[in-house]
């Protein structure tokens, strides 16, 4: 915390603010997905914990927006409020100007594991969307349609020779693929994903990355990506949105005060860098390098403030506190 | 190094040969021991009849299952249930099988089955269900069967249904429990991703969930088989005029029977091993998904 109280502080939190209030004003249908001052507070038995707090953050449509943090920093509670299997304690979320209600087709998932129907084939799992959508009449006019443009997907994803067995006979990096083609068969307009690569090895991981960009790339489908691999992140995405704790204490206004537990209360957006689309891009080594200063060398702070005035459009700016918080959280 | 031990010790791996040596162990000492003592028995009473010889016992079994004739008349329980007029066949045995088999205890798990497999999904799927029928089918679980059997006589009289709602409710609250448990392990994960698919709540009940359970449903019938057969025979003794289970008491009252009682129990644990072993099968055949053979 020296580095906050060194720091001005008092600046950087006006700025902050400024900054936040500024972006209020948007209207919700401006953006694809339009989160507004989203709060979450869960009742635990030591008190209520609030996991969320002040969170506002809007993605454009075919963005490909991914969301890093330090684990239980709140990356899936967020993710749950946009799928809406979850709802914010105070706050809005839009979606195309309509607020999001309970988990729909206009919101695919897909899961680290769990995604696939355990009892049905990879071509059967690529179908479900239509077989759950169609009534049986209809679904036995079109099957063969239908059909024939499953086993196409499944022949981008080279799954076609796999098109007949269970999940369980698929390797780890197959299923995510299979559950990927399974979400853009239902073409819904965002695409979440909760650390889809978290259980797969490397290797396998490396692959699948490539995969998604291409497929990211052909469909310019919006994809909400949670993880907390730094790396991943910035290989990935358009834009790293970075989540992060601070400590109860240091903010005055807040709610909970002079309780003892030290991670009480989690903070929205504290930082979005632009990265690129590709590894052509010459912006991309210095972005994973700034990135990196942030999530491990606590040291290289004032690079950060650099990076993020020279090379960013539109952020909030990153806080020493928070940044702070959030390297002494980041597992090497 | 260590030679890896044969018969004793955690990493014992005996040889097929000698894996089916030691299965026969306990069965060959069993059956020499009732040898013994019976041979030994009809030694000291030539004409005793608690323990009879093994010769004795095929005797009176080839008696009990010959056929004089097959003759059978169809008769209707709620107007839609078959039941074969065994009394016209000629073979004791082959007629109380039948009955007890395939009308009454097949019956009895059939639609205890269904009514749970229903029941159990929908209250795990549905809360509202989860405060109305709920805790009402834990207590009911808890009732013992036999205890209601006296009401079971008096409001259905001695037929056949009051015998096929004994073996129902001896099974049904267990099996409702059983789905209920096993829908609920399903990944929150994954009927939110149904969801998102665009299922309606019965397309996620009916389409998703359900297919899913039915596997875990032939394996709560295989290992509650007990139950059944259970239920079955305490209703047979009581009050029939066929089955395995009368067959069984009317030979303790004329005798006692001790040559026709064994063959029977015999055969009950054969046809109770049967069922359970080809519902193990039709598990495993026909849901290849669920088994454990790699894990996910």
């Amino acid at each position: 915390m020296s580095i906050f109280h060194n720091g001005g502080s008092a600046e950087e939190a006006q700025h902050f603010d400024m900054v936040t209030k500024k972006d209020m004003v948007l209207n919700p249908k401006d953006h694809l997905l339009h989160i507004e001052n989203v709060r979450k507070v869960y009742a635990g038995r030591d008190g209520a914990k609030t996991v969320l707090d002040n969170v506002d953050l809007r993605v454009s449509a075919g963005e490909f927006v991914a969301l890093v943090g330090p684990s239980g920093c709140g990356k899936s509670t967020l993710l749950r409020l946009i799928l809406g299997s979850e709802r914010p304690t105070s706050g809005a979320l839009y979606l195309d100007g309509e607020p999001i209600g309970f988990p729909d087709p206009t919101r695919g998932i897909v899961y680290q594991k769990y995604g696939l129907f355990p009892n049905r084939t990879a071509l059967e799992n690529v179908l479900m969307p239509h077989k759950l959508k169609l009534s049986f009449s209809e679904w036995q006019k079109r099957k063969k349609e239908l059909i024939g443009q499953a086993e196409h997907y499944l022949e981008i994803a080279q799954l076609i020779e796999h098109k007949d067995k269970y999940p369980k006979e698929l390797s780890g990096g197959q299923q995510q693929r299979t559950a990927v083609m399974q979400q853009l068969i239902n073409d819904p307009k965002v695409l979440l994903m909760d650390e889809p690569f978290g259980a797969l090895d490397p290797g396998s991981r490396e692959r699948m990355q490539v995969f998604l960009l291409n497929i990211w790339e052909k469909t310019g489908k919006t994809i909400f990506f949670v993880t907390h691999d730094l790396e991943e992140a910035v290989f990935l995405a358009t834009r790293v949105v970075v989540l992060s704790q601070y400590y109860t204490d240091d903010r005055t206004d807040l709610k909970v005060r002079g309780s003892c537990i030290k991670c009480d209360i989690k903070t929205g957006t504290v930082g979005q860098a632009q990265s690129t689309k590709s590894k052509l891009d010459p912006k991309f080594t210095a972005t994973i390098e700034h990135l990196r200063d942030v999530g491990f060398k606590p040291d290289h702070l004032h690079h950060v403030r650099e990076f993020d005035l020279t090379h960013a459009d539109s952020f909030h700016t990153v806080t020493p506190e928070e940044v702070n918080g959030l390297a002494c959280d980041f597992p090497k | 190094m260590r030679k890896r031990a044969l018969l004793l010790g955690i990493h014992a791996e005996p040889p097929r040969w000698l894996q089916i040596v030691y299965m026969s162990i306990v069965p060959v000492i069993a059956i020499a021991g009732y040898y013994w003592i019976s041979s030994n028995y009809l030694a000291d009473n030539p004409h005793g009849k608690l323990l009879p010889s093994f010769m004795m016992m095929l005797r009176r079994f080839l008696v009990l299952t010959s056929f004089s004739g097959i003759d059978f008349e169809l008769n209707w329980v709620w107007g839609f249930i078959p039941v074969p007029d065994i009394t016209l066949i000629g073979s004791l045995f082959w007629g109380d099988t039948a009955i007890s088999l395939f009308l009454r205890l097949l019956t009895g798990l059939t639609i205890a089955s269904a009514v749970g497999l229903i029941l159990g999904l929908n209250i795990a799927m549905f809360r509202t269900l989860q405060f109305l029928v709920l805790p009402w089918v834990t207590v009911l679980s808890f009732v013992p069967v036999v205890a209601v059997m006296p009401i079971l006589l008096i409001v259905l009289g001695i037929g056949e249904e009051a015998k096929i709602v004994l073996i129902i409710l001896g099974l049904v609250f267990i099996i409702t429990l059983s789905m209920y448990e096993k829908t609920r392990e399903i990944a929150q994960e994954l009927l939110v991703n149904a969801r998102t698919l665009g299922a309606t709540d019965l397309g996620l009940t009916y389409r998703v969930v359900l297919p899913m359970v039915i596997p875990d449903l032939l394996q709560t019938m295989r290992l509650n088989m007990g139950i059944a057969w259970y239920c079955l025979l305490m209703g047979e003794a009581i009050a029939a005029q066929q089955g395995l289970g009368y067959r069984i008491f009317l030979f303790r009252r004329v005798g006692p029977d001790m040559a026709g009682i064994l063959p029977y129990v015999i055969c009950i644990t054969l046809f109770a091993f049967a069922i359970y072993y080809l519902l193990g099968c039709i598990e495993r055949r026909l849901f290849p998904w669920k088994t454990d053979g790699e894990k996910q």
